[in-house]
């Protein structure tokens, strides 16, 4: 999966390549999708929620640039995959779920995989983990249609974080925030490149 | 033949309302499947229906014989079953085994079982129904006329039923009462010899209705639709709900729903959206508290642009749903405020009924509700506006083209030239889309936007367009007069305070454009340069572009059908799995639904030519001679297949026309459906007392085709001469234009039966099931052509592919020996 999916689609980021080797991507996914855990597409995990496709996730991780001894902040945590695979790499993941039932499956499921490093919390990711902010990054798993003020807040000078924008099946757009002493910038990402659109260019 | 014992008018009734139910069921499936899934099953409801009678015919055709033998006893219990299969087919969709997921119908195989297996649940209530409406119809050919009428009032009426039915009983529960309406036809032709017999299967049945109707069976929605996630939210509950034809509204509570489009990202505060409403479980939008002027949101949105350059004191708002840009002119004083809304339930639930803390701005005295479609506002109000405001097009995140079949009139170039023409000397059109990747909404809505003004003779349309951008939102603002440079440079102020940037201003520099809020590439940039460029720019670009982002127009009104069949192998190489989404599914099941029913079509018109075959074989060679052997079995399949698809596409057509005209979609579809379906079975009526000569048919036709040249040209005019006209008046008009066609349309069907039963020993005499089913196949086929037409050639097409289907019939040169 590493290679075909994410090495060969250009992502160098090798912390990230290691992490995405580690974590066994089938424990995070439902029983009746074991088969295609490691199929190059998201799969649901009910609620309306999918496990994002493993080229996203590497994505969204190297788009961090996530380094040991650094902290960060996940909204979102769905199955758990994305916070497994950052722990792999910083220090510290805090996880927070709105969803109860997710929350339950994902906790126990980082806790039978060990994860000690993952903190994870049931309540609105809106308004973040102030109690442990500041954080060197924040992965915003499920799209959002502006950008919570909290989390702007509670990112460190310097601090990056992503948000995909789109439809569970349809995320082709991630957005890097950064955040420069009082300015704000953000970036549109491409994950799949396609360039140029036109075929006459 | 043994003739009914049932008195023929008992038996007329008894077909009228089971083709009451029938209709009304089949309008009921396409709102529950709505609410489960999305709208565009309605074309796999319209197909099941149309294929249970198909399907039926050729039934008819295998087994005439058998079924015409015991008619008596099989006419009440085939009416029965059909009655019973509506409320069970349901109540069994929405258990584990037959449920499906349209979202994982592309991820996982067993969906697209359940898929299949819910098609043919659906349609077995059709075909039950329509064996018992074709079997009086073979019974009684020679009377086909008088129950053909019987027929096609009682379906005209229930379209109508069904509308109103639905604003007075939830879907799950009118499942129940459609189902009794069918069973009460059955009782009424329960021959008397076997009424005690048949009194056991009355109260089980009675007893079954009663208890579906007390505990019907719950809806599952789809846990992608917005609902679904939305009820997943903690603390977070349905407060209110309201049926009507619009859809099943459902207005919830929770504290942990967001919505703000084009916010800034230095506004600090939380924008509290406490209640919001669903249709159908799809996103309407928020029900908003009026916030302090201090912190208001409105003030650090993209779409606050139109306020920075000038006042705005008399609004139009083309769609104003839940009220948002309603309080956002409120909240810039506006004097004047016109909010057009078509859907009347919706504004009833609102400003009725609930929430007194979030309608304030509906019953503010400066706002003006208007229950209408947006365009039939426009063509009939002769007010200025300094602001006409659209809501955000298309849903955030992108809607995977559920909505590519939608015909959205709001986003035309005539639409938006229209708005133009209601705008004062300093007025601006301003609207917002979501920036899609790759670049769709907003690429469309500039060439649309832009063509009209090159239309108008403006020559450079740059100078009226305004557009800025936050992270993911682009407003643009289209105004009368050029717009000044002192308003080109309060715009850049405003982009600067807010970390916006803008996009397009007649004087920009790329690097603006692209500042705080950076875009991967810079081909959004340059494209958007080139719509600006000639003509020939803009022809090359539709062409070398991968989706179509040619302007909309009313002919071909799909402003979110973005697909190109050339461009498919591309997409599906660059993104692999990931491809789906830009298939757009509603299109992918349109061309599915097609190609089914083509397989299907093909196996039931197949089938009983085998039949057939062996009958005319086994007569005489003199008879087989003067029969016309297989030329006879082309003509009958030219004839009836030509009337099948012919009438299709006028409905088709004549909905697309008057919903326009009425103002409303739903409303236009049962007008135009049960008028002519009243008045074609007014012509099956006198058809009866013409007599079946060939000549008289062809006569039929040829007027048909005279009324159906007179709609290709006359039509769009006559509808905008009067749609300034009250609703009394307009329905006169409506009936005044389509009657006499539909009344002629009605005639040929039952005159070509009666043609095909003219010769006693005739082959053709045998064709009569296997012509109805043909009929009922082509219909089918019809109703999914004329979509697949219209989107890809436009209206116009749709109107020249029914003219050849009449010709068709008219060629067929349909005969007896």
């Amino acid at each position: 999966m590493v290679t075909e999916q994410i090495e060969n689609r250009g992502i160098t980021n090798q912390p990230t390549i290691n992490a995405l080797r580690k974590v066994p991507r089938h424990k995070f996914v439902p029983p009746n999708s074991i088969e295609r855990a490691y199929n190059d597409s998201p799969l649901p995990i009910g609620y309306g929620q999918t496990i994002s496709q493993p080229y996203i996730v590497a994505f969204m991780t190297a788009a961090i640039n996530p380094k040991p001894g650094q902290k960060v902040l996940e909204i979102g945590t769905g199955s758990g995959y994305q916070a497994a695979v950052l722990a792999e790499i910083v220090d510290e993941v805090y996880t927070i779920e709105i969803i109860t039932e997710l929350y339950n499956s994902s906790t126990k499921r980082l806790k039978e995989l060990a994860y000690k490093n993952v903190y994870c919390r049931n309540s609105d990711g809106y308004y973040g983990w102030q109690e442990f902010a500041p954080f060197d990054a924040i992965v915003v798993t499920a799209a959002a249609e502006y950008i919570p003020p909290p989390l702007i807040e509670q990112l460190k000078d310097n601090g990056k974080m992503i948000i995909p924008v789109g439809s569970p099946y349809l995320t082709q757009m991630l957005v890097l925030v950064e955040k420069k002493g009082e300015e704000v910038f953000t970036t549109t990402l491409l994950p799949v490149r396609f360039v140029p659109f036109t075929r006459g260019d | 033949m043994r003739k009914s014992e049932i008195h023929p008018v008992k038996l007329s009734f008894s077909i009228f309302l089971l083709s009451v139910s029938l209709i009304a069921y089949q309008l009921l499936l396409i709102q529950i499947l709505s609410i489960v899934q999305w709208y565009h099953f309605a074309y796999m409801v319209i197909s099941v229906a149309l294929l249970g009678f198909g399907a039926a015919g050729t039934f008819l055709s295998l087994f005439k014989e058998k079924l015409l033998a015991k008619s008596e006893i099989a006419l009440p219990i085939l009416i029965t079953v059909s009655s019973l299969l509506m409320v069970i087919s349901v109540s069994l969709s929405q258990t584990d085994f037959f449920y499906f997921d349209s979202y994982k119908l592309f991820a996982d195989l067993n969906h697209l079982w359940k898929l299949a297996a819910t098609y043919l649940i659906f349609l077995l209530p059709f075909f039950f129904g329509a064996l018992a409406i074709g079997l009086v119809f073979i019974k009684n050919v020679e009377r086909i006329g008088v129950f053909y009428f019987a027929n096609m009032t009682g379906s005209g009426i229930g379209g109508v039923l069904a509308v109103f039915l639905m604003w007075l009983f939830f879907p799950e529960k009118l499942t129940a009462v459609l189902a009794t309406l069918a069973f009460f036809s059955g009782i009424l032709v329960v021959p008397k010899q076997i009424r005690s017999g048949f009194s056991i299967i009355i109260a089980i049945t009675v007893a079954l209705l009663t208890f579906i109707y007390v505990n019907p069976p719950k809806l599952k929605l789809s846990e992608y639709k917005s609902l679904s996630k939305a009820l997943n939210l903690p603390e977070t509950k349905v407060v209110a709900r309201e049926s009507s034809p619009y859809g099943l509204l459902k207005i919830i509570s929770s504290d942990h729903i967001r919505y703000a489009p084009g916010l800034s990202i230095i506004y600090p505060y939380r924008v509290r959206v406490e209640n919001a409403v669903f249709n159908n479980g799809d996103w309407l939008g928020p029900l908003t508290s009026v916030m302090p002027d201090s912190i208001n949101y409105f003030k650090y949105s993209t779409e606050f642009l139109p306020y920075i350059i000038n006042e705005r004191k008399n609004v139009l708002i083309l769609g104003s749903g839940t009220g948002r840009l309603v309080q956002q002119a409120l909240f810039n004083n506006a004097e004047s405020i016109t909010a057009v809304e078509q859907n009347k339930a919706l504004m009833e639930l609102i400003v009725k009924s609930y929430f007194p803390e979030n309608d304030s701005h509906y019953i503010h005295s400066t706002v003006g509700i208007k229950n209408t479609h947006p365009r039939t506002y426009l063509l009939t109000t002769h007010s200025k506006y300094d602001l006409i405001s659209i809501p955000t097009v298309d849903a955030f995140g992108g809607t995977s083209g559920m909505y590519a079949l939608q015909e959205q009139y709001l986003l035309t170039k005539e639409s938006f030239n229209e708005m133009f023409s209601k705008l004062n000397g300093d007025g601006v059109i301003c609207l917002s889309t979501w920036i899609d990747y790759p670049y769709k909404n907003p690429f469309k809505l500039l060439t649309t936007i832009s063509e009209m003004l090159y239309e108008r003779g403006i020559e450079y349309p740059i100078q009226h367009i305004a557009a800025i951008k936050n992270w993911n939102t682009i407003t643009i603002i289209l105004k009368r007069k050029p717009i000044t440079h002192t308003e080109i440079e309060s715009i850049r102020a405003f982009c600067k305070e807010m970390k916006f940037d803008p996009v397009i201003l007649s004087n920009i520099d790329v690097k603006e454009a692209d500042y705080y809020n950076k875009l991967g590439d810079k081909l959004f940039y340059s494209i958007i340069i080139k719509i600006f460029e000639s003509q020939e720019e803009r022809e090359k670009l539709y062409s070398d572009y991968e989706f179509n982002i040619k302007p909309s127009t009313d002919d071909k009104p799909y402003f979110s059908q973005f697909l190109q069949i050339k461009s498919i192998l591309k997409l599906a190489e660059f993104f692999g799995n990931q491809s789906v989404a830009f298939f757009e599914v509603g299109l992918i099941i349109l061309y599915i639904t097609f190609f089914q029913i083509l397989i299907l079509s093909i196996v039931l018109i197949i089938i009983p030519l085998f039949k057939i075959g062996r009958k005319v074989n086994g007569m005489p060679k003199l008879i087989r001679k003067s029969q016309g052997g297989g030329t006879g079995k082309l003509r009958t399949f030219m004839y009836f297949s030509g009337l099948g698809l012919g009438y299709m596409f006028i409905e088709i057509i004549l909905i697309q026309r008057f919903t326009l005209y009425f103002g409303n979609l739903i409303y236009a579809a049962a007008a135009v459906v049960s008028l002519m379906l009243v008045a074609s079975g007014f012509g099956s009526l006198v058809s009866q007392k013409i007599q079946a000569k060939p000549n008289r048919v062809i006569g039929i036709i040829v007027l048909i085709l005279i009324l159906l040249l007179f709609y290709a040209v006359l039509l769009s005019f006559l509808l905008k001469l009067t749609i300034i006209f009250s609703l009394p008046v307009k329905i006169f008009f409506t009936t005044l234009i389509v009657a006499p066609a539909a009344f002629f349309m009605g005639m040929p069907f039952p005159t070509g039966l009666r043609l095909l039963a003219t010769e006693r020993l005739s082959s053709q005499g045998e064709q009569i099931p296997w012509a109805w089913g043909i009929n009922g196949i082509f219909s089918v086929i019809g109703a999914v052509l004329a979509t697949i037409v219209a989107v890809e050639l436009g209206f116009v097409w749709v109107m020249v592919f029914a003219i050849g289907a009449y010709g068709t019939a008219l060629m067929s040169n349909l005969r007896t020996n």
